[in-house]
C-alpha cells in the first residue's frame, strides 16, 4: 500500500476517535446484516468461516465469534472498539498482526462502520429466517383508498403500495395498444388489422376477456412462452466444447412447445422433464422430456478426459436445477460452503448425486432416441413445386437447343483441340506428398496425405498469348474411392485457391502474379462454386461432390493475355486450406491461346470427330450422340440440370432421414458421489448419498432418493421456492422486470421482492387454484403427485386481466423522478422486444412467415463463410458451410433458427440472445449501435422490408395516404398521428422522386431474398415503398412492446 | 461509478435538459447530448467506463497478439542445452510425476531443439535463430519464462488465457477491458478481433462477453466481406439515401418520445446516430491501401489479403483511433508432428508469418510515440513439452501441449523493458523461480490500465465475478 494514503487512513480513523460523545448517539445505528456482516462474509470467512476457522476464530455464527479465537479473549467488548480485539487486529501495522493478511487493508469506511457497531453495543440480532425459505402463506387482500380501480387480486397489492408511495396508477392505455401488447406477450406475434378492428369495435363486457381466452388457445402461444424456458433449459442444436458439431435435439424443443399448448401442469411439466425415463411405463413423450438435462454439453476435441466433462455436465445439472426452479445459486458451493445462503458443499454434492447416476459420457452424446419423423410435406411440397418448375424450364429450354447447337458448331469449326496439355515439372507438396507423372501429361499424388497441403508445380510453354488455363482432375485407382481426390470417405476436395505466376529464369525477380476473371466447371458442389478457387478469399473454394470418381474440369480465363519470356515458366498453386485431407490426388493442366470463351468447353476427340461430319450427313445416332454432349456445354442446360440433380437427391435424403434425440438414462449400477474437494473432479474428498439441503423440507420417505423423488419434491406444496421462483418468471416476461428483479437468485444476494405479498399470493394462486385448462386425457397415465393445479395458463391469464397490466405506457416527470424503472407499476409495462419476436414481427408484417410448428432446426438467410471459421458442424459430410434453407423454410419463426453456440445467429446474439452454454435466467436488454446495423441492413429483414413494400402496394388500397396507414397498422397496430403520417409520405415522395432518377438502384435494392416479387408492380414506386417499410420496422415503436 | 449511480446521474441530466426545453425539443440535440461522454450510457454505445479506472493507469491501450495453438518455447526463447544433451533419452520418472499428458506417452524422448541460438541484448536472453526480427528489438522486451497454465487441451487453455475460465461462459479479458475503462472513440468499439491462419478452430467465447452486457463483447472486424456484420448498406442504397432514412426515422422515435417521454427512445435515437457514423469509421480504419509504401514493406503487408501481417498493421491504426483492446490471433502454432504441423516446415512458416510484422508494429508503435501507453503481449495458450511427439525427420517432428512452464513476452505499456523474468527448470518443463500463472498476468495487465483486480467485479447469478477469479497477484518486477 501507498504510504501516504496508509498515513491519511489512520487520520481518518484517529478522527473518529476524538469526535465528541454525543457523535455516536447522533450517527445513524449500524445495521449488523447490511454493514458489518457483509465484511466478515467479504475479507474474513475465508480463514474463520464455515470452512476453515484459522486460530480456532469462526465469524460466521454469533456465538462463536463474541467467544474469540485461541487466545481465550473475546473478540470484542461491546461498547469499547479500542479495547476490542477484532479492530486491534484490523488496524495494526505490524504485518505479523494484522488482518485480514493479504490483500488490500478494509476500507476506512469499513473499520468506522466496525468500530461504531462495537461502540453502539455490538449488536448482533438473531437472524430472521431468510424471507424466500418459509413457505409462502396466502396474505389477505390489503385495504385500497381508490375501490373501484381494481380488477382482481393483483391490483389491490400494487394499489396498495402505490398509494403508499403517492402514486396514482395511469389510465388504461386505448385498444389498439392493448391487442398488440397482448399479442406479443402471450404469441410473440403481431396482432393483424382485422383483429385490431374487430377488438375495437367490439364493444361487450367480455370483449378484453374473449381475447385473452383466444390468444391463450393459439398454437402460437406454446411457441412464445416456450421459447423463454428454452434460455433456461440452455436448448441448442450443437455440442458446445470447442469443435462444436451438430447434434439433433429439436424433439426436446418441440415438447417443451406442446406441453406449453396443453397446458401442462408445472407440477407435472418439471417431473417430465427431470425424470420423465423414471416414471413407471414411461411414454415416448415422457422420454423425449429428459433431454432438458442433456442439453449440457459435450466434448468433441480428442485427448479430453471423458470423465472431466461428465461432471462438468452433472454440475452444471445441478446449477441449472438451482437457477430454474429454486432460484438459488446453487453452483456457489461447488468449491466451498456458499457465502451466503445455507448451503454447505456437502449438501451441494448430496444434490449433485441425484443427477451424478446416468449413463451418459462427457466425451460423446449417447444415449439417444428414435423418434418419429416430423410432418414433412411442407418440405415434400416446395422440393415438388421446385422440380416441376425447373422441368418446365428445362422443356423450355430444350425448344431452342438445336438452334443454339448450331450456332455452337459455327463457333467452334475448326477449333477442335483448343487446349495443349503442359509437362508438368518441380511438383511440391508443402504437406510433403510426393508426385509422379503419368504417361497422359496428367500428375498423381502418392505419399502422405496431409489434413491440408499446398502443391507448386511449374510448366514452361512456347505458346504465347495464352488466354485460359484448363484443370482437369482425374479418378485413379490408387486414390480413395477412385479419387479424384484424396479424402479417405468420399474422394473429394476443396480447391480453395487456384493461383498462377510466372517464375521468371533468374531468381532475383519475384513471381509476378497473374490474375483470373472469371472459373467454370463441368460440375460444381453445392456452396462450393468453380469461381470460389479463383476469387482469392481462402475461406472458399471449388468441389465436386457427390460427383466422385470422374473427371472433372475447371476454366479459369486469364485476365489479360499471357506471354512467357525465355527461360519464364508457369508457377501454379494450389491451396487446400480446408482440412480432412481434402486435396486433389490427380490432375492434368493444358492452356490455350483460344479467345472465344464459347470454344474452350473441351471437346472429346470422338465429338470432335462427329463436327467434322457435316450435319446432313451424320446418322441419327451420330445426331442423337451431339445433341447430347451439347447439353453439356450450355451453361444454361448445365445448370438447370445441376439444380434437378439437388433437388431430388435433396427428395431422397428427406425420405431416408432418421430423427433421433437425446434423453437421460440411469445406469443399473448406481455411482458413488464423493465430495470434489476445491471443485477438482480428481479430488475425491467424502463420500455422499443423494439428499437435499436441510434449509429446504425433507425428502419424501417413502420412495428412494433419485431423480425422480427429487423431482417430486421439487413441486411438493411444502416446498418454498419453486412456485414463487416460476410465477415470478411469468411476471418478469409480462412486466420486463420481476418482482424479485434477481429472478435466478431468491438467496439472501438476491434482490429483495418489490412487492412481497403480491408474490406469495400468485405463489399460493398457482398451487392452489382449481385446474380446468388441461386435457388429461393425453396424459393419464402420468402419476400427479399432487392435487393441485399449477396451471401456467391460470397465471398469466390472471396478470394480463389486471388493470395493472392494462395501464399506458406512457411516462411523465413525476413518474419518472419516483420510479425510473417502473418497479411500483405507476404505468404499462415498455421494452425492447427479443430478437426473435423482431424477426417474427418482420416476417408476419411482410406476410412472409411460415406460421409451421415445430421440426428440425432451419437456416434462415445469414451471412456466408461465417462457419468456416469454426470448423465443420458436421464433418461425416465435410459440411462447415451454414446450409441456407430454401423456401417456406426460410420464413419459420426465429425459435426454430439452428442454434450453434460458438457461433449464435448473428442478428439474434446482437440482440443479446444468450449462447445457451448455460442456463439463463433473464437476458440483458441493450440498446447499441450493432443492433442499429443490424436492424437495419439484416438480408432477412431487408427481404421482409420488400416484400411488406410488395403488400402495401398489393393490399393498401389505391392512395399513398391509405397505403401509408395501412403500413403504418401492420407494424404498430394504432393509425398514424397527421404528424406522423405527412413525415412518412414526405419522406416517401423524396425516395420516389430520386428513384425515378435512377431506376438502376431501385433495381438492385429489391434484388434481396429469394421471396418472388409480382412482375406488374412499378420499380421505382415499389423501392420507394421498400425504403418506408425498412424504416418502420426500425421504429423504436416497432420493436418495442408497449 | 456504479450502474445505479451512472443511471441516477443520467437521469438527473436528463431531467434538467428536459426542464431547460420543455418537451418538443429536437431528438438531435438530445441525441448528441446524450453522446457526450460523461453522458453515455453504456448500453447505448459501450463508450463509459463503468466500473474504473481504480488509479492512475500506466497503458491506454493493448495489443494482443495471440499465438493460438500453442508455440514451442523450447524452439523460440527458451534455450534448454540439457534436453540437446539427453536428447532421445527418456524423461526422468521425477518430472513426470502427477502430469497428464495431452496425447504422447510418459516414455516419450526428450527432444533438444534443432536450432541454433544465440544471446541478444542487455538482459542477455537467448533467441533461436528462427525469430531474427525479434533479436533487434529486445531491448523493449520483458521475457517472461516461468509462465504457467493449467489446461493441456487447446479450447479450455484458450478459454482459460482469456478468460480467466476453462468453461466457456465467462466475459474475456477485453471485455473486462470495455466494461472498466469503455472507449476512446465514439465511433468505434472498445475491443476489436482480427483472426487469421488455420488450424485448431477458435471460437468467439474467447472474446464474448459472458454474462456482461453484450455491448462489451469483441467485435471481430473481418478482412474479407464487411468488416463489422451489417455495417454496409444494401444494394441500391447509398449513404444519402440511407441518411435521409435515418432522417426519417429520427423524427418519427423524436414524436413517439414526446408522447411516451421514454428515455430508451432517446437512447435508440442515439444509437441509431453511432451506427451510422461507423459505417464510415470502420470501412476507413480498415483500409491500408494508403499507408506509404515504406509502412507495407515494413511490416510484410499486401493490402487486400488475409495476413497477420495486415492484422498488425491494422492494429495501430485502430490503437492510433482510440480502440482500447485490439487482439490478434493467428492460428496454426499446434506443431505435433505430421505433415501439418512439425516443427520444422510449420513453425518456420509461422515464424516468417509472424516475426517481421510483430517488431515492425512494435517499431512502429515506439516511432509514434504509441508504445509507452500500448501494452504489447506475444504468447499462445501453452507451450510445447520437452519430449517428443511424432518421428524424427522433418515432416514428422513435433511437441506435446505443455502448459507447466512456457514463455510470452510483453513490451511496452509500463512493462520494464530489456529483462528476462523468471524461468523454467532445466528441461523447461515447470516454470521454477518467479513463477507467472494466468492469473497474475490477468492481475498485472488489469493493474498497468488503473484496475484493482480485485475491485473489478461483477454480479452473476449471485456472485461478484472477477477476470482473476480468487486468485492472481501482481507481478510488481515486471513494472517500470
Amino acid at each position: 500500500m501507498n504510504w501516504s494514503l496508509h498515513a491519511s487512513l489512520w487520520l481518518c480513523v484517529a478522527g473518529t476517535l476524538i469526535v465528541p460523545r454525543g457523535f455516536a448517539a447522533e450517527q445513524a445505528k449500524i445495521d449488523f446484516a447490511r454493514e458489518v456482516q457483509p465484511i466478515f462474509i467479504k475479507r474474513c470467512y475465508e480463514c474463520h468461516g464455515p470452512d476453515k476457522q484459522r486460530g480456532n476464530l469462526r465469524l460466521d455464527l454469533k456465538t462463536d465469534a463474541v467467544r474469540g479465537g485461541k487466545s481465550g479473549e473475546p473478540s470484542w467488548i461491546p461498547g469499547d472498539s479500542a479495547k476490542s480485539h477484532l479492530v486491534q487486529r484490523v488496524t495494526s501495522t505490524d504485518p505479523d498482526e494484522q488482518m485480514p493478511p493479504k490483500g488490500d487493508r478494509l476500507t476506512t469506511e469499513q473499520i468506522v462502520a466496525l468500530k461504531a457497531w462495537i461502540d453502539q453495543g455490538a449488536d448482533w440480532p438473531e437472524e430472521k429466517p431468510h424471507w424466500a425459505f418459509s413457505k409462502p402463506e396466502r396474505p389477505p387482500l390489503p385495504a385500497v383508498k381508490d375501490s373501484r380501480w381494481p380488477r382482481n387480486a393483483i391490483d389491490h397489492f400494487v394499489l396498495a403500495r402505490l398509494e403508499r408511495e403517492k402514486l396514482s396508477p395511469s389510465p388504461e392505455a386505448d385498444r389498439a395498444t392493448l391487442i398488440r401488447r397482448l399479442s406479443f406477450d402471450l404469441t410473440g406475434l403481431p396482432p393483424t388489422i382485422e383483429e385490431v378492428d374487430a377488438f375495437i369495435k367490439d364493444r361487450s363486457d367480455d370483449a378484453y376477456e374473449k381475447l385473452v381466452d383466444r390468444l391463450l388457445a393459439s398454437p402460437h402461444y406454446g411457441e412464445h412462452v416456450g421459447r423463454a424456458w428454452l434460455d433456461l433449459a440452455r436448448y441448442a442444436d450443437s455440442n458446445g466444447y470447442q469443435v462444436d458439431l451438430a447434434r439433433s435435439m429439436w424433439p426436446y424443443r418441440q415438447w417443451v412447445i406442446n406441453a406449453f399448448n396443453r397446458n401442462m401442469p408445472f407440477d407435472q411439466f418439471t417431473i417430465e422433464q427431470l425424470a420423465g425415463d423414471l416414471l413407471p411405463n414411461a411414454t415416448l413423450d415422457q422420454k423425449i422430456a429428459t433431454g432438458f438435462n442433456r442439453n449440457t454439453k459435450t466434448n468433441d476435441e480428442g485427448g479430453g478426459d471423458d470423465e472431466e466433462y461428465r461432471t462438468k455436465a452433472v454440475k452444471d445439472r445441478v446449477a441449472t436445477t438451482g437457477t430454474t426452479w429454486l432460484g438459488l445459486t446453487l453452483m456457489c458451493a461447488e468449491c466451498h460452503t456458499h457465502k451466503y445462503d445455507p448451503i454447505s458443499m456437502e449438501e451441494y454434492y448430496r444434490l449433485y448425486a441425484f443427477f451424478n447416476n446416468t449413463t451418459d459420457r462427457g466425451n460423446n452424446t449417447e444415449p439417444s432416441l428414435a423418434v418419429p419423423a416430423p410432418p414433412l410435406h411442407n418440405k415434400v411440397n416446395f422440393l415438388h413445386e421446385r422440380i416441376a418448375a425447373v422441368r418446365r424450364q428445362l422443356e423450355d429450354a430444350e425448344k431452342s437447343l438445336p438452334a443454339e447447337q448450331q450456332a455452337w458448331e459455327r463457333r467452334i469449326t475448326g477449333k477442335a483441340t483448343v487446349w495443349t496439355a503442359l509437362h508438368l515439372t518441380n511438383a511440391i507438396s508443402t504437406g510433403g506428398a510426393t508426385f509422379t507423372n503419368l504417361p497422359d501429361q496428367s500428375l498423381l499424388a502418392k505419399g502422405v496425405n496431409p489434413t491440408y497441403d499446398t502443391y507448386q508445380i511449374e510448366a514452361g510453354t512456347d505458346l504465347g498469348d495464352i488466354t485460359a488455363i484448363l484443370l482437369e482432375v482425374l479418378p485413379d485407382p490408387s486414390l480413395p474411392k477412385n479419387g479424384p481426390g484424396r479424402w479417405s470417405q468420399t474422394g473429394n476436395f476443396i480447391l480453395d485457391e487456384f493461383g498462377l505466376t510466372v517464375l521468371t529464369a533468374s531468381d532475383e525477380a519475384s513471381p509476378e502474379p497473374i490474375f483470373f476473371a472469371n472459373a467454370r466447371a463441368d460440375w460444381e458442389q453445392q456452396y462450393y462454386r468453380a469461381e470460389h478457387a479463383v476469387d482469392r478469399n481462402p475461406k472458399t473454394g471449388w468441389a465436386i461432390g457427390p460427383k466422385f470418381g470422374q473427371r472433372h474440369f475447371l476454366i479459369a480465363q486469364l485476365k489479360e493475355p499471357l506471354s512467357l519470356k525465355a527461360g519464364a515458366k508457369l508457377g501454379f498453386r494450389f491451396d487446400f486450406y480446408h482440412g480432412n485431407n481434402h486435396t486433389i490426388g490427380r490432375l492434368r493442366l493444358s492452356v490455350t491461346t483460344e479467345k472465344d470463351p464459347e470454344a474452350l468447353w473441351p471437346l472429346p476427340a470422338d465429338m470432335a470427330d462427329l463436327i467434322a461430319i457435316p450435319a446432313t450427313q451424320r446418322t441419327l445416332d451420330q445426331k442423337q450422340q451431339l445433341a447430347a454432349h451439347y447439353r453439356t456445354v450450355s451453361p444454361a442446360i448445365r445448370e438447370m440440370e445441376r439444380e434437378l440433380f439437388r433437388l431430388n437427391q435433396r427428395e431422397a435424403e428427406l425420405a431416408s432421414q432418421k430423427f433421433t434425440t437425446l434423453v437421460m438414462k440411469e445406469r443399473d449400477e448406481p455411482r458413488i458421489t464423493y465430495i470434489h474437494e476445491r471443485g477438482d473432479f480428481l479430488a475425491k474428498g467424502k463420500e455422499v448419498t443423494a439428499g437435499v439441503p436441510a434449509i429446504l423440507p425433507p425428502l419424501p420417505t417413502d420412495q428412494p432418493a433419485n431423480r425422480l423423488a427429487f423431482a417430486r419434491w421439487l413441486v411438493s406444496t411444502e416446498n418454498p421456492l419453486t412456485a414463487r421462483v416460476t410465477v415470478n418468471r411469468l411476471w418478469e416476461r409480462v412486466f420486463g422486470t420481476g418482482i424479485v428483479k434477481t429472478s435466478e437468485d431468491f438467496g439472501k444476494q438476491g434482490e429483495a421482492p418489490s412487492h412481497p405479498e403480491l408474490l406469495d399470493w400468485l405463489a399460493s394462486e398457482f398451487m392452489e387454484s382449481t385446474h380446468a385448462g388441461f386435457d388429461s386425457r393425453i396424459t393419464h397415465h402420468a402419476s400427479r403427485i399432487a392435487p393441485h393445479s399449477w396451471d401456467i395458463k391460470h397465471i398469466l391469464k390472471l396478470i394480463v386481466m389486471s388493470a395493472t397490466y392494462r395501464q399506458s405506457a406512457a411516462a411523465d416527470d413525476e413518474r419518472l423522478e419516483q420510479d425510473f424503472y417502473n418497479r411500483l407499476l405507476a404505468r404499462g409495462p415498455r421494452f425492447r422486444m427479443d430478437p426473435e419476436m423482431i424477426r417474427d414481427q418482420a416476417l408476419a408484417v411482410s406476410g412472409l412467415l411460415n406460421p409451421e410448428i415445430g421440426g428440425p432446426s432451419v437456416y434462415p438467410e445469414q451471412v456466408p463463410n461465417l462457419w468456416k471459421e469454426l470448423g465443420f458442424l458436421r464433418p461425416e459430410i465435410g459440411m462447415d458451410e451454414w446450409p441456407t434453407s430454401e423456401g417456406p423454410d426460410l420464413y419459420r419463426r426465429g425459435l426454430y433458427t439452428f442454434w450453434r453456440r460458438v457461433c449464435t445467429y448473428p442478428p439474434f446474439a446482437t440482440f443479446d440472445a444468450p449462447s445457451r452454454d448455460v442456463c439463463v435466467s433473464r437476458r440483458p436488454r441493450t440498446n447499441t449501435p450493432l443492433q442499429a446495423l443490424a436492424a437495419l441492413n439484416e438480408p432477412s429483414l431487408l427481404e421482409a422490408a420488400r416484400v411488406f413494400a410488395q403488400r402495401i402496394m398489393l393490399e393498401g388500397g389505391p392512395s399513398p395516404t391509405g397505403q401509408m396507414e395501412f403500413a403504418f397498422r401492420l407494424c404498430v397496430s394504432r393509425p398514424p398521428t397527421r404528424a406522423e403520417r405527412e413525415r412518412l409520405i414526405a419522406f416517401y415522395e423524396q425516395q420516389l422522386k430520386s428513384f425515378e432518377r435512377d431506376t438502376r438502384s431501385a433495381e438492385e435494392l429489391l434484388n434481396h431474398g429469394s421471396a418472388a416479387r409480382p412482375a406488374n408492380l412499378d420499380v421505382r414506386r415499389l423501392a420507394a415503398w421498400m425504403m418506408v417499410a425498412n424504416v418502420l420496422l426500425n421504429l423504436d415503436e416497432t420493436i418495442t412492446k408497449g | 461509478m456504479n450502474p445505479v449511480e451512472l443511471e441516477k446521474l443520467k437521469f438527473i441530466t436528463r431531467r434538467k435538459f428536459f426542464q431547460q426545453c420543455g418537451t418538443g425539443m429536437g431528438a438531435l440535440a438530445l441525441a448528441s447530448l446524450l453522446n457526450e461522454k460523461l453522458m453515455a450510457s453504456p448500453a447505448a454505445s459501450g463508450t463509459a467506463p463503468v466500473a474504473g479506472p481504480h488509479f492512475a493507469p500506466r497503458a491506454k491501450n493493448i495489443i494482443y497478439l495471440f499465438q493460438s495453438g500453442g508455440p514451442s518455447h523450447l524452439d523460440l526463447f527458451d534455450y534448454k542445452p540439457e534436453l540437446v544433451k539427453r536428447n532421445g533419452q527418456k524423461m526422468p520418472d521425477e518430472i513426470l510425476k502427477n502430469i497428464r499428458l495431452a496425447q504422447i506417452g510418459k516414455d516419450a524422448a526428450v527432444l533438444g531443439t534443432n536450432y541454433q541460438f544465440k544471446q541478444y541484448g542487455k538482459s542477455g536472453v537467448w533467441i533461436s535463430e528462427l525469430l531474427p526480427q525479434l533479436t533487434t528489438i529486445v531491448d523493449e522486451v520483458a521475457f517472461v519464462q516461468g509462465f504457467y497454465s493449467e489446461a493441456f487441451n487447446h479450447d479450455p487453455a484458450t478459454l482459460f488465457m482469456n478468460t480467466g475460465a476453462q468453461l466457456s461462459g465467462r466475459p474475456s479479458m477485453g471485455s473486462w477491458f470495455s466494461y472498466g475503462l469503455g472507449s476512446e472513440n465514439k465511433d468505434l468499439p472498445a475491443f476489436v478481433v482480427l483472426t487469421t491462419g488455420v488450424g485448431q478452430p477458435l471460437t468467439n467465447h474467447a472474446w464474448g462477453s459472458g454474462f456482461l452486457p453484450t455491448v462489451h463483447q469483441g467485435v471481430q472486424l473481418r478482412s474479407q466481406g464487411e468488416p463489422v456484420l451489417f455495417v454496409s448498406n444494401p444494394q441500391g442504397m447509398g449513404p444519402e439515401r440511407r441518411r435521409q432514412s435515418l432522417d426519417a426515422l429520427r423524427d418519427l422515435n423524436q414524436m413517439r418520445y414526446d408522447v411516451l417521454r421514454d428515455p430508451e427512445i432517446a437512447t435508440r435515437i442515439s444509437a441509431y446516430e453511432l451506427a451510422y457514423r461507423m459505417q464510415t469509421s470502420v470501412p476507413d480504419v480498415m483500409d491500408i491501401s494508403k499507408e506509404p509504401l515504406a509502412m507495407h514493406e515494413a511490416y510484410g503487408t499486401t493490402p487486400g489479403r488475409a495476413s497477420f501481417a495486415n492484422n498488425c498493421l491494422l492494429a495501430r491504426r485502430l490503437v492510433e483511433r482510440g480502440v482500447r483492446f485490439v487482439q490478434l490471433y493467428h492460428r496454426g502454432w499446434d506443431h505435433h508432428g505430421g505433415p501439418d504441423g512439425n516443427l520444422v516446415f510449420d513453425l518456420k512458416k509461422r515464424c516468417l508469418e509472424t516475426d517481421q510484422p510483430s517488431v515492425a508494429l512494435i517499431k512502429d508503435l515506439k516511432q509514434r510515440g504509441l508504445l509507452d501507453e500500448t501494452l504489447v503481449i506475444w504468447g499462445g495458450e501453452f507451450g510445447r513439452t520437452p519430449m517428443m511427439q511424432g518421428k524424427l525427420q522433418p515432416d514428422q517432428i513435433g511437441r506435446d501441449h505443455h502448459p507447466h512452464g512456457y514463455t510470452v513476452w510483453l513490451a511496452g505499456g509500463g512493462i520494464k523493458p530489456g529483462i528476462v523474468y523468471g524461468r523454467t527448470d532445466e528441461f523447461g518443463f515447470y516454470a521454477v523461480e518467479d513463477k507467472v500463472h494466468v492469473h497474475d498476468l490477468h492481475a498485472t495487465i488489469l493493474h498497468l490500465f488503473g484496475l484493482d483486480h480485485t475491485r473489478l467485479t461483477y454480479r452473476f447469478q449471485g456472485r461478484d465475478f472477477r477476470l482473476t477469479d480468487v486468485h492472481g497477484e501482481v507481478v510488481k518486477p515486471l513494472l517500470a
